[in-house]
């Protein structure tokens, strides 16, 4: 049950959704993002990583929340965070961030890959003037997440 | 032919059509993955659902032709024939036959449907003897008649038939109306208006009215099912030469829909298997001093509100010794191994298990119990089995009266809200007197009924961290089981209906967690079952033997 693989084109325009996790920006196509919605206490589940939040009651639905944060290692640092919901069939899920920095639109050339990233998941860099922000696939840290669970 | 014969018949086509149409999809699959083992298994069973159906209803012609078309799915499954090109497209003409016949079975019981041409493929791939044409006096049809006048049934005018998809949608959102009406109910106090309070307690009466009905709505008597059976036994037992009554109780015992189309393939699994395995022959009744006759008993009650379904014959019984050493004969166990008698019972449900060796039409070749078991514990039921060797066997399936709506308790650990089936609990116990034993997180015992029962907080069952401050003061009492538990809770906050919500793909399964509930204020509570849930914790306590899934678990 493979998530499918983004690529990206070199002239290609892409939405991206940043945020911020451990004081760092990284940026997700928007298309994987149903919607964002304010953290709250969520009904734990037993036996379960340390990553693993809970699940949390969506409109009738039941939805399984993981700490993006813990599951890469990183310290929360935020008062506030955020769950983004993620859609990647055949997974539907909320990661919990730090926060949220708003959507970015940039074209496939301004894309670096990264040979060898800081952690999993992240493929490529985005170099600006002030900034320096990270693609995260999410596919890749997740499937990485199912394997780890099985 | 009398009324019931033709009702059976029909539903048996209508039935048919269904695996058919479920199974089109497997059967392209093949073009493109020929060598699937699951897409191989879906079309041997179906082929198998089909044969015994088929059978049970009397149409030989079907029977006859999905017997060789589920030896040559076999020979496929088990590598002895490779699925060539050539063998995939005799499998799919088997599927367009299969279709032809059901087709023109519809209109007229007694057609016979010329499957020479197929037949005579499968059995050259087989390699066993061609098929002789069909005599004379048989006319081939060659397609399916159409009847002159639509066949007219007579509940037509005063019935409507709807997709189970449509009611499902209702049904939700009335349980969705229940966890509204559970909100406002809780805000019930804050209301100072009487009319309001009215309203709100006609409210909730509706809304409980329209629950039993949109549940009724689903819910069908078990009689259609249970006289299926008679048939089942009657051939079965015939063939075998045996001489088996079928005594049937509780027909009226209403199951859901789904679940009673859901059981119906795992009863006749039961029952044949009664007749096979457990019935003896005549001559080896009497010379163990029974009656030639052997019976089998075939009941519904209602049980703690849960629906038992009970398969008992008076035969031989299971003998645990000879099941152990098949299973080592089968590599179904490690050599060497040796198991509890129960233990041994469930080897029955092992894939690949069967105590015959020769295939015989009725039961015995290793499909069945397996699916029994599973097709049972995919609608939250369970199988249990006793058997007394000379005597007789009994299957019980323990089976929730729907699949999406149960009643449970809710009870509360460190301020996080759980649900726990009512029919699992037996009783509640204050443990305030138990204080001195106290240290929350180790087990200890205490007293209910005069039993002696062992007590654990839920907390530290389900390994969250625990405070060592105080002991939980409620303990909830669980008796099924070989030896009683109870668990520890903060608080026990009510006993409400709930909608059963599938937790994400994402767990996969987690131990002892069958599901999650919406509760009034939004909150989702996990259902638990308590018994998987001890069953997994206890498992290094030696002197303890695993609670109540041990009766479940191969």
């Amino acid at each position: 049950m493979a998530v499918q693989k983004r690529k990206y084109k070199k002239g290609e325009e892409i939405s991206l959704l940043c945020f911020w996790m451990g004081g760092h920006r990284y940026a997700t196509p928007l298309e994987y993002f149903k919607e964002i919605v304010q953290y709250r206490e969520l009904t734990k589940v037993p036996f379960m990583s340390e990553w693993y939040e809970g699940v949390l009651n969506l409109r009738g639905k039941v939805i399984t929340v993981i700490d993006l944060r813990k599951k890469l290692k990183m310290e929360p640092a935020s008062e506030r965070p955020i769950i983004l919901l993620c859609d990647l069939p055949p997974y539907y899920l909320g990661a919990v961030v730090d926060g949220v920095d708003g959507v970015q639109t940039i074209y496939g050339n301004d894309l670096e890959l990264i040979e060898s990233p800081m952690h999993p998941g992240v493929t490529h860099r985005i170099e600006e003037k002030d900034r320096e922000t990270f693609i995260l696939s999410l596919s890749d840290v997740l499937e990485e997440e199912m394997k780890s669970h099985v | 032919m009398d009324d019931f014969e033709k009702e059976l018949k029909t539903g048996f086509l209508d039935e048919a059509s269904q695996l058919l149409t479920d199974a089109e999809g497997c059967f392209l699959g093949l073009e493109k993955n020929p060598n699937d083992p699951e897409t191989l298994e879906k079309i041997f069973r179906l082929a198998h659902n089909l044969k015994g159906g088929s059978r049970a209803v009397g149409f030989m012609g079907m029977a006859d032709f999905t017997h060789d078309l589920e030896s040559l799915i076999l020979k496929v499954k088990k590598n002895e024939l490779k699925a060539t090109p050539e063998t995939i497209t005799v499998l799919l003409q088997s599927c367009d036959q299969l279709r032809l016949m059901i087709d023109t079975l519809k209109p007229d019981f007694d057609a016979v449907v010329d499957v020479t041409e197929v037949l005579g493929k499968i059995r050259s791939l087989l390699g066993t003897a061609p098929v002789a044409s069909v005599p004379d006096a048989v006319k081939p049809v060659a397609a399916p008649k159409k009847p002159s006048q639509p066949v007219a049934t007579t509940q037509e005018e005063d019935s409507i038939r709807l997709t189970v998809g449509k009611l499902d949608d209702i049904i939700n959102q009335v349980g969705e109306l229940l966890i509204l009406n559970t909100t406002l109910t809780g805000y019930r106090k804050s209301v100072k208006s009487p009319e309001i309070l009215r309203a709100l307690d006609l409210f909730s009466k509706t809304i409980g009215v329209l629950q039993d009905k949109t549940l009724g709505l689903r819910m069908l008597s078990l009689k259609a099912t249970f006289s299926k059976m008679n048939r089942i036994v009657r051939d079965t037992s015939q063939s075998l030469g045996k001489q088996v009554e079928l005594v049937v109780s509780g027909e009226n015992t209403e199951l859901d829909k789904q679940m009673i189309e859901r059981i119906s393939d795992p009863l006749i699994h039961l029952v044949r298997n009664a007749v096979d395995h457990g019935i003896e022959l005549p001559e080896e009744r009497l010379a163990a001093g029974k009656q030639a006759l052997g019976v089998i008993q075939l009941s519904a009650y209602q049980r703690k509100g849960q629906i038992i379904i009970e398969i008992k014959d008076d035969g031989r019984g299971m003998n645990a010794k000879k099941l152990v050493e098949k299973a080592i004969e089968k590599g179904v166990l490690p050599q060497g191994s040796a198991l509890e008698d129960d233990q041994a019972y469930q080897l029955i449900f092992a894939p690949g298990f069967s105590t015959k060796q020769e295939v015989s039409g009725i039961s015995g070749r290793g499909v069945g119990m397996d699916v029994v078991k599973k097709n049972i514990m995919e609608l939250r039921g369970e199988v249990e089995i006793s058997t007394i060797p000379g005597k007789g066997s009994s299957f019980r399936l323990v089976l929730p009266p729907t699949v999406s709506i149960i009643d449970v308790m809710i009870v509360e650990a460190q301020r996080q809200r759980y649900a726990i089936p009512t029919y699992h609990v037996d009783g509640f116990v204050s443990t305030s007197s138990y204080l001195d034993q106290a240290e929350s997180g180790v087990p200890m015992t205490l007293k209910f009924e005069d039993e002696s029962v062992s007590a654990q907080s839920l907390w530290s069952i389900l390994g969250f961290e625990t405070s060592k401050d105080k002991i939980a003061p409620i303990a909830v009492i669980f008796r099924n089981s070989r030896q009683p538990f109870s668990i520890l809770v903060d608080n026990v906050v009510g006993q409400q209906s709930v909608v059963v919500k599938k937790l994400g793909l994402e767990l996969g399964a987690v131990k002892g967690v069958t599901g999650a509930a919406i509760l009034g204020d939004g909150e989702v509570a996990l259902i638990l079952d308590c018994y998987e849930l001890l069953g997994q914790k206890n498992i290094s306590d030696s002197d303890r033997k695993p609670n109540g899934s041990s009766e479940t678990q191969i």
